[in-house]
């Protein structure tokens, strides 16, 4: 594995990342080794955030870098190069715009090979249901950071099934006042405690 | 408070000589300088929803009346019974002057207002943002109610808060970008070369943080003064800055590029306020105290951000460390029992949290103090008091 790539990527080199996929291209190297590169790069940045040793630029910086490797690496890649794990949706419910917890639990959800649809923070009802029906995830994911955000989580589950898509995907919550209990009352399929538990949450559900 | 020396004298010669109970705020004073007859309790007021207390109030009417933040502090006064109630409005960070400053906050009844568009969007912006003249808005409500519940209630603690250069900051280039320009400013000036330097110019301007940090240390510096010339006393009153810590930047980030501007607020301010910095963990605490402009911090030995468990209770493995570390610097310790947790946890698990916690402060002769920050959509006035109570019950020293 090309070490030079997964370290640009855990230390969020944008500045360079670009340059060395280039390179590492015009060398002969496979397109798809590299992208497996860049992946572990994001992995280990997941893993030192977890242990304390990163904070939120650091993470910002590694997707930053992840998302410019990906710049040059897309066009190179075959299909069937990229094995998604699955798509998952994730959003902030409406009314909040806190999106540390969501942008982290996406981090970490990307380093372990799934395709997040990031649709950001202040998502309405209508909104997480229109992107439940255009990107058809296996998971959607909700964030909520404030007791009185929270209840939205609620009005979209009953939305999914309103529109009949509740049996398409899966429903996970998190954020700082939720609750596994909540997570029940409101029926959805699983409450993540902290970003470090999306990933095998997820792979639980599919 | 009409007189801080005045209330603490009194209190300490009644608890002295045994004349009779505290009231709530001698007891705050008080614990200030020796261990009072039990642990104290504080209530948040701004973070009880109002519709809790009474369903008139709404955060529509409450961003826009100062009479309606009076009258609703008054009935939360009348109807949770802890020794101090403070901040008592409700406009979520409308408070601290950023709309004035060109933040758009959204309003909705039911919802704490939050921001939605920030005006620093390019550098060129920071120099629009103006050094208010004169308190305006929702910044001259926050001074004007603070001013109209020290006037009404003489005897109730009014401690102002402001928000610091940092926090600031975020709220005028927003929590998403503002990072980013550290990470770029932090990576150009620990760079090694020219050539780097080059490259890292072409992705982002690393001169968009420091310029921000300078341009908010100037506004939070003009904040204060703007709060004395409305005749609030700095004296105590916090200076916030409470997203520059983990997990939003590491211990090293924080001293390298934020402390030496909130430094520079506080020695603006003749060192009246409370710089205090919130830690994740006992040991920090303890590091905290080695500086000598955070070591100056009163309330540094709270539980609020140290990691939790899934019921939203402190990990209780930290709560003698800090009790023994708070009790050494002759501190107290603040106790906090969390939104989420007082929402779902039975009166029984309440009692037992509440037992632990206080027959530790007993044992250890510590103060104590436990706070309640947040009374959440599904907790209750009710539940917030049955804490209260049960800290008169087990919080005897």
């Amino acid at each position: 594995m090309n070490q030079t790539i997964v370290t640009a990527v855990e230390e969020g080199n944008l500045y360079e990342i670009e340059e060395l996929v280039n390179g590492a291209l015009a060398s002969g190297e496979a397109p798809k080794e590299l992208l497996e590169a860049m992946m572990a790069g994001l992995k280990a940045c997941g893993d030192r955030f977890e242990k304390g040793e990163y904070f939120l630029p650091e993470l910002m910086g590694a997707g930053d870098a992840f998302k410019a490797g990906m710049g040059v690496l897309a066009p190179k890649l075959r299909a069937g190069d990229q094995v998604s794990q699955g798509k998952v949706v994730l959003g902030t419910v409406h009314g909040d715009v806190h999106d540390i917890g969501k942008n982290l639990v996406g981090f970490m959800l990307s380093s372990a090979g799934f395709t997040v649809v990031d649709i950001g923070v202040d998502v309405s009802t209508e909104g997480f249901v229109r992107a439940v029906q255009e990107h058809e995830p296996q998971v959607l994911g909700m964030s909520a950071l404030l007791t009185t955000t929270m209840l939205g989580m609620e009005d979209v589950i009953k939305a999914l099934k309103k529109e009949g898509l509740r049996d398409r995907v899966k429903v996970i919550i998190g954020g700082g006042p939720v609750s596994k209990k909540y997570a029940e009352d409101i029926g959805a399929d699983a409450y993540g405690n902290d970003a470090a538990q999306a990933v095998s949450l997820v792979k639980g559900l599919l | 408070m009409a007189n801080i020396a005045l209330t603490m004298a009194k209190g300490l010669l009644k608890h002295k000589l045994h004349l009779g109970e505290l009231t709530g705020v001698e007891r705050f004073m008080v614990g200030a300088l020796m261990l009072p007859d039990r642990a104290s309790t504080f209530l948040a007021a701004t973070n009880v929803e109002p519709d809790l207390i009474d369903p008139r109030f709404d955060y529509e009417l409450l961003t826009q009346s100062m009479e309606a933040n009076l009258e609703l502090f008054e009935l939360v006064r009348q109807r949770v019974k802890a020794d101090v109630v403070a901040v008592p409005y409700w406009m979520g960070f409308m408070f601290c002057g950023a709309a004035e400053l060109g933040t758009r906050f959204k309003v909705e009844k039911r919802r704490v207002p939050y921001p939605v568009d920030y005006p620093i969007k390019q550098k060129a912006d920071i120099d629009k943002i103006p050094l208010p003249e004169q308190a305006t808005g929702h910044l001259k409500m926050m001074f004007d109610i603070n001013k109209e519940v020290q006037r009404r209630y003489p005897d109730s603690l009014v401690m102002l808060s402001l928000d610091g250069p940092w926090d600031l900051a975020m709220l005028l280039r927003g929590d998403r970008e503002l990072p980013q320009d550290l990470r770029a400013y932090k990576d150009f000036t620990e760079a090694k070369d020219q050539a780097t330097r080059d490259k890292i110019r072409r992705f982002r301007d690393p001169e968009v943080y420091p310029a921000i940090m300078e341009k908010t240390t100037a506004v939070a510096i003009r904040l204060t003064q703007l709060a004395e010339q409305s005749g609030l006393s700095l004296l105590g009153s916090a200076l916030v800055d409470q997203y520059a810590s983990k997990p939003i930047m590491s211990r090293e980030d924080y001293f390298k590029y934020v402390h030496p501007y909130r430094v520079r607020v506080w020695e603006a301010t003749g060192k009246r306020m409370n710089p205090g910095y919130l830690v994740p963990s006992p040991k920090e605490a303890e590091e905290n105290m080695k500086d000598p402009v955070l070591g100056k911090a009163q309330g540094t030995f709270t539980n609020y951000i140290f990691p939790q468990t899934p019921e939203g209770l402190t990990l209780p493995e930290y709560d003698r460390p800090m009790m023994d570390l708070a009790r050494a610097r002759k501190q107290s310790y603040g106790y906090m029992i969390h939104g989420k947790y007082l929402r779902d946890a039975t009166e029984a698990q309440l009692d037992a949290t509440v037992q632990r916690i206080c027959n530790m402060a007993v044992e250890t002769r510590t103060n104590l103090m436990v706070l309640i920050a947040s009374v959440p959509p599904g907790a209750s006035v009710e539940k917030a008091n049955y804490v209260f109570q049960l800290v008169e019950k087990y919080g005897r020293y």
